[in-house]
């Protein structure tokens, strides 16, 4: 063998390597960040569109559950804190004619406890869908303003009664 | 000196207040209800009180007035110098400071001269840049410390007061007033005006009209009224903008070096991304972009409107994580009680 085809040997075998460790490496990152974060779905297009009350008026526990179902074909128009422009811009992005949602919801509202008719049962700590709710079990609970969507979840299953939606300008922290 | 017809009774006790006791001067303030009057409107007892509890080195009297147009700060000097000084001492007092500051633009050298010749109070002029007006810039500009956004300038040991409110402590303290009438710049024109004023009493032909200066104002609606905090009263130019020709003069004149541009453009174009978000954050809306812009755009209602976008943006982000990783807490407590039932229910079958 020449001394030429050795050294191209040598050189083209050192070269594959170096391109399967890497290459190798960079897969597996890949793989590795593409499990953490599945970027840029046309569900995740349709979420951002939604305004992230997790209300769940529109039937699905959440804003994420909803886009999915968008994208598997269900209706536009089922998210009443969106209103109107939500609607539109929902049908823009899915290519579908535009339909308006049927009942409507007050935005920028955040729940407020009563403190001192709150009886400290737990209830509305489960419901609330973006943890914004504090207290345990016999304590009374609060609401952390900055994180409540006003979603209404939490009026329902009060055994007193005691949550109010009240307008975001109008509750501050005493 | 500009005619005063506003001028409200004495309604407290007047204080000497070089032998009254810091804490009865600041009970006075609070007592007569004075606001800071550079427009943000703070209540002036909480700052001296946060100054007195963090202890202040020094007290600074804040006659940089910057806003294009607005020239009202600089009558109150030019009339009632000596009562903004003795309302600078008055707070000194309050504070248990003697390191007095007045800082002026400097085109406001010759106007108060006398402000030099006192000895307690030391005279400083800085530029006449819009940014200048701003207490964290001005402490910048002066004592070259550096302020966080997050801190009030009070827990770093600086206490900034607007002139016109060390006018209105002078007279609560030394006067015994309320503080019901401030100087106004109302179309370039100077004038005392009462609190509370409607707008509706000024030219109609003007309409409509942006309360604070030309640049920095908001738009005011047909029946607001002019307020302690409002040092100007201007014509809306916004009808007078024209197309962005993309200069770039705004981001070369901004104090924080923002992409105004860029800015202007997410909020013509609808999209707002993650990247411009904290930009739209750092403007403190010292107008500087909007006098430089050549097309007239009014700036500063767009970015005041992306402000408002980007919040919302943040908050929503801010859920949709929430919202899952609650589930995802959920799911896994669900798994948990599942599986304790179902070894429950294998391991105890007796029955």
């Amino acid at each position: 063998m020449s001394l030429v085809l050795q050294e191209v040997l040598r050189v083209g075998l050192t070269l594959a390597l170096l391109a399967t460790v890497f290459g190798g490496g960079i897969l597996m990152l890949a793989k590795w960040a593409g499990s953490k974060r599945p970027v840029n779905r046309l569900a995740d297009r349709v979420n951002d569109l939604l305004p992230q009350i997790q209300c769940a008026k529109c039937g699905y526990p959440g804003c994420l559950p909803y886009a999915e179902a968008i994208v598997a074909g269900e209706q536009t128009d089922l998210c009443p804190p969106g209103g109107r422009d939500t609607a539109i811009a929902l049908a823009n992005l899915m290519d579908r004619p535009i339909t308006q949602p049927s009942e409507s919801m007050a935005v920028n509202t955040v729940a407020y406890i009563d403190e001192s008719k709150c009886v400290g049962c737990a209830l509305c700590i489960n419901e609330c869908p973006v943890d914004a709710i504090v207290g345990a079990e016999r304590f009374t609970h609060t609401v952390i303003i900055d994180q409540c969507t006003g979603c209404e979840l939490c009026v329902p299953v009060c055994p007193v009664d005691c949550i109010d939606l009240k307008p975001k300008a109008s509750v501050t922290y005493a | 000196m500009l005619e005063r017809p506003t001028r409200s009774q004495p309604e407290f006790e007047p204080l000497d207040w070089s032998s009254t006791s810091p804490s009865s001067i600041l009970s006075r303030i609070k007592e007569a209800g004075i606001v800071g009057m550079g427009g943000a409107g703070y209540p002036t007892a909480a700052k001296l009180a946060s100054g007195r509890h963090y202890g202040t080195q020094h007290v600074i009297a804040n006659g940089v007035e910057c806003e294009p147009g607005v020239h009202a700060d600089r009558t109150l000097m030019r009339g009632y110098l000596d009562g903004v000084l003795e309302g600078l001492r008055i707070a000194g007092r309050c504070l248990g400071c003697d390191q007095l500051t007045l800082a002026i633009a400097d085109d406001e050298v010759y106007r108060s001269f006398r402000a030099l010749n006192s000895a307690d109070v030391r005279c400083e002029i800085v530029r006449s840049h819009p940014a200048n007006g701003e207490e964290r810039t001005l402490i910048r500009t002066l004592f070259k410390r550096l302020i966080p956004s997050s801190d009030y300038p009070s827990q770093h040991g600086f206490v900034v007061l607007n002139v016109a409110t060390l006018f209105a402590i002078y007279e609560a303290v030394s006067y015994g007033a309320r503080p019901i009438d401030r100087i106004v710049t109302i179309f370039d024109e100077d004038r005392w005006v009462s609190e509370a004023t409607p707008l509706q009493e000024l030219d109609a032909e003007m309409f409509p009209l942006r309360l604070g200066s030309v640049a920095t104002g908001t738009i005011a609606s047909e029946d607001a009224t002019i307020e302690l905090t409002t040092n100007a009263v201007a014509q809306d130019p916004s009808k007078l903008a024209r197309a962005c020709i993309h200069c770039g003069w705004c981001s070369d004149v901004c104090p924080r070096s923002l992409p105004v541009e860029a800015m202007l453009r997410s909020q013509l174009n609808g999209q707002l991304p993650e990247t411009l978000e904290d930009q739209f954050d750092a403007c403190f809306e010292c107008g500087a972009c909007v006098v430089e812009c050549p097309s007239t755009i009014p700036l500063l209602d767009w970015i005041r409107q992306g402000k408002l976008e980007s919040n919302s943006n943040r908050l929503k982000r801010r859920a949709h994580v929430r919202f899952e990783r609650r589930n995802k807490r959920h799911a896994q407590h669900l798994s948990k009680e599942t599986q304790a039932r179902e070894t429950r229910i294998r391991t105890h079958h007796e029955w």
